[in-house]
């Protein structure tokens, strides 16, 4: 069960990381700023070299070819310089640019780790692929065809991009207050004497018990006991328990009986 | 239970926190030894606690605080050997050579295309001087009147030069990149410069018309060479799509990429000094015997780079 497509990796210590991969609208979206930024670091350079072309006249007395020759090279190699805005900006800030930091994405090896400045290199000069033949065609195809949203230089590289959750994801304190608060709110206990064989239970099926019992307080109060008995009948039948009214307790007691089977939590 | 699992953990995880936001600013330089060991012990540990979070208490917020905690830190420890400027040094130095012999025969399948359709053009144009046309048109009237056209960079050879620098490195960086087609773009843009060259040389020689090779030919060992790199860096990535081996067509495309690439980091520099040649060097009113004189010496300096003995101490590539 995702909502999010994920890229999962183990470590060494094999243990499964989650990464969101970031959604095709907001990269569009990223790279339209960068874009608009190289547009206007263009401009203000166009400006600048002007003023410095008039400031040596005035010294010299004639227009310098040399800053004209940059001003050509700026616009003359445009693509080379679109490439060399995204590759140095993704190996200083590790993956990031700055629309990347905006739209709170960051470039990553398909291992976990932080990219390099070959693989910097290499995704953005296939960009001029990506690109082809106007706003990014190339590149949306493939990150519509691929699982893991790939552009061709992603491919190439090795690279994926993914969500930064570092503001998403909750703070310390925050996990322990909603968890106690969660606790507070259950009704059963261990003196049930149901006994319920959790073991049959499929990993979703478990989910789809936990995730009733900490939205169940957001619910509607019309749809809250709706849900809860089309959670509630199917497993009562795959248990063989007595049908009962009260499916939230139900709930809550699958959840325990569950949870209490735990082996590692205690040293 | 899990609260009791939870209260005996969290001081490890804010511990590990702490010094991971150390860790980011100063990427694990400002560590003492003692903290990058304590940093390592403390990642383990958290790893193992992210794992029976995830399998034991299931609490989403939990898992989705520890997953975050742990990816950060795994990224922090993990890192590739950072390429500085000794990465850069050993890369031009040893492993650029040692790639190129390694790579050869895709450059020279390269060359091999651009050698025929330039005979064949050549060998066209000789026949008949209206064949140019089809791919230069009014050529014919310059050689035949012997007009020197590359006079005019003499005009601004600075703006010249930058231009012909930017020019052919995109056309290197197109070819490279086009070669992700099964080769084919590569393919192009080589007979497309083979037709050029060849059909261009040919009109020359019929019409004695000697200014213009004498023009070419000392720049023309830098540009050239680097050309059939990049479009043998493009088949190299094109022949995984075609030929991927023991591999799948992903992996293949991501191992020849990576290489594919830093033959074309090979080509800059190459590019970056024949275009100041050409600006500067080729169309410059001196008696030709310094023009041949570059040719050969960037053909040796050729010749001693890509023969450089691999001294690296171990293989990085």
């Amino acid at each position: 069960m995702q909502l999010d497509n994920e890229l999962i990796i183990e470590t060494p210590e094999h243990v499964q990381l989650r990464f969101a991969l970031a959604s095709v609208g907001t990269r569009f979206l990223a790279a339209l700023i960068d874009h608009l930024l190289q547009l206007a670091g263009l401009i203000v350079a166009s400006v600048l070299l002007y003023f410095i072309s008039d400031l040596v006249k005035s010294f010299t007395g004639s227009y310098s070819k040399w800053v004209f020759a940059i001003w050509v090279t700026l616009v003359a190699g445009l693509i080379l310089f679109v490439i060399g805005y995204f590759t140095v900006f993704e190996t200083l800030w590790s993956g990031q640019t700055p629309g990347k930091r905006w739209m709170k994405l960051r470039v990553i090896r398909d291992d976990g780790r932080a990219i390099s400045f070959f693989e910097a290199f290499v995704r953005n000069v296939l960009r001029v692929i990506d690109l082809l033949p106007s706003a990014y065609a190339v590149g949306v195809v493939t990150m519509v065809l691929s699982n893991e949203s790939r552009r061709l230089g992603d491919y190439v590289a090795g690279t994926v991009v993914v969500k930064e959750r570092a503001s998403e994801a909750p703070t310390l304190f925050e996990v322990l207050e909603h968890h106690d608060h969660e606790i507070r709110t259950r009704t059963a206990n261990a003196q049930s004497s149901l006994r319920l064989d959790v073991r049959q239970l499929t990993n979703d099926e478990i989910t789809a018990v936990e995730t009733f019992l900490i939205r169940r307080a957001e619910l509607p109060a019309q749809t809250r006991p709706l849900t809860a008995a089309r959670i509630a009948v199917p497993l009562m039948q795959k248990l063989a328990v007595p049908p009962m009214a009260n499916y939230e307790w139900f709930l809550e007691e699958v959840d325990r009986q569950y949870k209490a089977k735990a082996k590692y939590l205690v040293d | 239970m899990g609260r009791d699992f939870i209260d005996r953990r969290q001081s490890n995880w804010q511990r590990l926190e702490e010094m991971l936001s150390l860790a980011v600013r100063g990427q694990l330089r400002i560590l003492h030894r003692e903290q990058v060991r304590e940093f390592g012990r403390l990642y383990q540990r958290t790893a193992a606690d992210f794992a029976i979070a995830r399998q034991e208490i299931r609490d989403t917020r939990l898992v989705n605080y520890l997953n975050n905690l742990v990816g950060r830190s795994h990224g922090a420890i993990y890192r590739s050997k950072s390429s500085g400027f000794k990465g850069f040094w050993e890369f031009y130095r040893y492993s650029g050579p040692a790639l190129f012999r390694e790579t050869w025969r895709y450059t020279f399948a390269a060359f091999a295309i651009f050698m025929i359709l330039s005979l064949f053009s050549g060998f066209w144009v000789y026949q008949d001087d209206n064949f140019v046309n089809q791919f230069a048109p009014g050529m014919l009237d310059l050689v035949k009147n012997k007009k020197n056209w590359t006079d005019r960079i003499n005009t601004d050879n600075p703006t010249m030069s930058s231009m012909i620098v930017t020019n052919n490195a995109r056309v290197a960086v197109y070819s490279f990149a086009t070669g992700i087609f099964a080769g084919l773009g590569a393919l192009f843009f080589m007979a497309l410069n083979g037709l050029h060259i060849g059909g261009i040389t040919a009109l020359c020689i019929k019409y004695k018309f000697w200014p213009i090779l004498i023009f070419m030919c000392g720049h023309g060992v830098f540009e050239l060479t680097a050309i059939f790199i990049a479009g043998g860096a493009g088949l190299l990535m094109g022949g995984a799509m075609v030929v991927p081996g023991n591999l799948t067509r992903g992996e293949a495309l991501i191992e020849r990429g990576i290489k594919a690439v830093k033959l074309m980091l090979i080509c800059l520099p190459m590019l970056l000094f024949a275009g100041i040649i050409e600006g500067f060097v080729s169309p410059a009113h001196i008696a030709p015997v310094y023009k041949y004189a570059v040719s050969t010496a960037t053909a040796l300096i050729l010749i001693f780079y890509f023969s450089t003995p691999d001294r690296r101490e171990k293989p990085t590539v």
